[in-house]
């Protein structure tokens, strides 16, 4: 572990300078440069969006300036990470096979019929005398009248989406041949055609993934939905709707993914990789001992003496600790600190539960805290895991080996440099590299 | 959507919990004082008699602070998601119809330090007051809310009366059809 620590690269002591930085930066008005990668940059606008979009968005808006920079810190680090993948991945031209092109134009269509069926949805317009009904109905509920709404807007919507694709059918004399859809059909094989788009059954069916016919209803159903997607994104490109931006959006997002893919890949070429790892750390799959724990802590080492003495007499610990405890936290519980598993804790009280059994009430323990005195309600063994148990763990501990001086390298090969430190630094100073 | 409704959810068992508590002393230093609100629900033209309680200023605030405005006093928390998107809005609001009377109040039923935060981050340009649940479990109740559900939003008139009530995010549509009618024209100052 701590050979893992020492191998951390400038790129995580310079992002928690960041985060010291980060404490004292408000939000800025313009999207300005934080960071730059090589030839690529991470502004403040890719750090809000990154921020908003994250699973913490809403918590941290309850959180401490200090937690709040925290996070800020760590998701920069995490973009910077990102732009240094993507670099690399266009140096080695994954961005140039045929699985990664054939995905963003899947991706961009997908995108296109999405927009294209969104802009039919904003045509419906819910009629004055049916929205005046709703509001008579709904009123001070909104939730009722967002769902009115939206059933009323379904329900028109599912109609013209058929009307406009019929319309599309016949004006590109679309032509369908489903009854191709048999054994020993070919990757080839054209299943639908018009006079701007074919499709073959290549298109739809992984023929390395399926090489016998799967079930042609379910060939059908991706024909009908390849078709629509199809249509839909022409007539979007028609219509000169520009997704640009979110296809850029999306290749900053896929192409750092890609890249640890293939690293993934390296790192891991197989499940020896992995066992081997597995063997030299037995400890990943270890459970340790669980006790559930009640605590009494006072000031004195004679008040301490006084309470043991009354709860081997009979009283409840956990009474006690109710009314003396000095940990607010422990008082307010009655004692009861849940379960906590070997290892946690002071060394001092971990020492002592591990000598205690069930119900029994410990010495008193001088640390520097106060006094305690311990007693365990109940044991959970220790164990271990399997391999097969702890497998996913250790994949991720391996990339997590490797991932660091990696990141390092690419560095290396591409400058980065931190910005919002030098905008800051007179006032944050940096802190000291351990 | 799911998102709202698990947030709703969550703030009503939160709401009996802390009713089930408010008989015993856990010894939590809730940063709220007892609000001093009359029993009288909040029904739609009836006359609102008091409020009072503390807010994150450190001040003590009362309704009749603001008499002669139109008072939009919105309960929230800060796990609740529309709240928060909610209040983002209001922020715009408070700023852009201020001229005309419009008077947000924010009464935050949480942690006065997460509140604190929150108006901080999200720049609350109104007074938010500081209620603790478990002295004022009936609270919502009285001012027309039996559900517990927030964000949840009671606007009086100038005449201390209540004159619309909201469950639910006030969207953009809604502010303008219900709130936007009872504020006046632009003026200096309507203190």
């Amino acid at each position: 572990m701590d050979r893992m620590k020492n191998n951390l690269c400038v790129l995580q002591n310079l992002a928690m300078a960041s985060i010291l930085a980060f404490a004292a930066l408000p939000a800025l008005a313009v999207s300005q440069a934080l960071v730059t990668v090589g030839t690529l940059q991470v502004s403040s606008e890719d750090l809000d969006v990154a921020m908003a979009s994250s699973p913490f968005a809403n918590q941290m808006t309850s959180m401490d300036e200090d937690d709040q920079a925290g996070l800020r810190g760590d998701m920069l680090r995490r973009l910077v990470a990102a732009r240094l993948l993507t670099l690399e991945a266009r140096r080695l031209g994954l961005d140039k096979t045929e699985a990664y092109q054939k995905e963003m134009e899947n991706f961009r269509l997908g995108l296109l019929y999405r927009f294209y069926m969104e802009k039919l949805r904003e045509r419906i317009v819910v009629p004055a005398d049916t929205l005046a009904a709703m509001k008579k109905q709904f009123k001070g509920d909104a939730d009722g009248m967002t769902a009115a709404k939206a059933a009323y807007v379904n329900g028109q919507y599912q109609t013209l989406k058929l009307v406009t694709l019929q319309n599309m059918l016949k004006r590109d004399q679309t032509k369908l041949f489903e009854e191709r859809i048999k054994p020993g059909i070919k990757a080839e094989t054209v299943l639908m055609e018009g006079s701007s788009f074919r499709i073959s059954y290549g298109d739809i069916v992984d023929v390395r993934e399926h090489p016998v016919l799967p079930n042609p209803e379910w060939v059908k159903e991706q024909l009908y939905n390849r078709g629509e997607m199809l249509l839909a994104a022409k007539a979007a490109e028609k219509e000169g709707i520009d997704i640009s931006g979110k296809l850029e959006q999306y290749q900053s997002e896929r192409l750092p993914s890609v890249m640890m893919e293939a690293k993934t890949k390296e790192w891991i070429p197989d499940e020896k990789t992995m066992r081997d790892w597995f063997d030299k750390h037995p400890e990943v799959a270890r459970i340790p001992e669980r006790r559930h724990v009640g605590q009494l802590v006072v000031a004195t080492r004679q008040e301490a003496e006084a309470l043991r003495t009354r709860i081997l007499k009979g009283e409840s610990l956990f009474t006690l600790a109710g009314q003396y405890s000095i940990d607010p936290a422990g008082r307010k519980q009655n004692g009861d600190m849940g379960w906590i598993a070997e290892g946690r804790g002071m060394p001092e009280l971990d020492n002592a539960l591990a000598k205690l059994g069930d119900n029994q009430v410990s010495d008193v323990i001088e640390t520097k805290v106060g006094f305690h005195l311990l007693t365990i309600l109940e044991h959970q063994a220790k164990g271990q895991k399997t391999y097969a148990e702890v497998s996913d763990r250790v994949r991720q501990m391996i990339i997590n080996e490797k991932l660091p001086p990696y990141l390092g390298e690419l560095e290396r090969s591409y400058p980065v440099s931190w910005k919002v430190i030098k905008a800051r630094e007179e006032k944050a100073p940096r802190q000291p590299e351990k | 959507m799911f998102g709202a409704r698990n947030c709703l959810l969550i703030f009503a068992a939160f709401a009996v919990a802390g009713t089930a508590f408010a008989g015993s002393d856990t010894g939590r230093d809730g940063g709220g004082t007892d609000l001093k609100t009359s029993a009288t629900h909040a029904v739609e033209g009836e006359k609102i008699h008091s409020l009072s309680a503390m807010g994150l200023d450190g001040a003590t605030h009362s309704l009749a602070d603001w008499r002669g405005k139109v008072v939009v006093l919105n309960f929230w928390a800060t796990w609740c998601s529309p709240c928060l998107s909610e209040i983002r809005d209001f922020v715009i609001y408070q700023e852009q119809y201020k001229t005309r009377g419009l008077q947000i109040v924010g009464v935050g039923l949480d942690e006065e330090k997460k509140l604190r935060n929150v108006q901080r981050t999200l720049e609350i340009n109104y007074p938010v007051l500081v209620v603790d649940l478990k002295k004022n479990g009936t609270l919502m109740e009285s001012w027309g809310n039996n559900s517990g559900m927030v964000p949840y939003s009671v606007v009086i008139d100038r005449d201390g009366r209540v004159a619309y009530t909201h469950h639910g995010q006030i969207d953009r549509e809604t502010f303008n059809e219900n709130i936007l009618p009872f504020l006046g024209k632009a003026t200096p100052d309507l203190k």
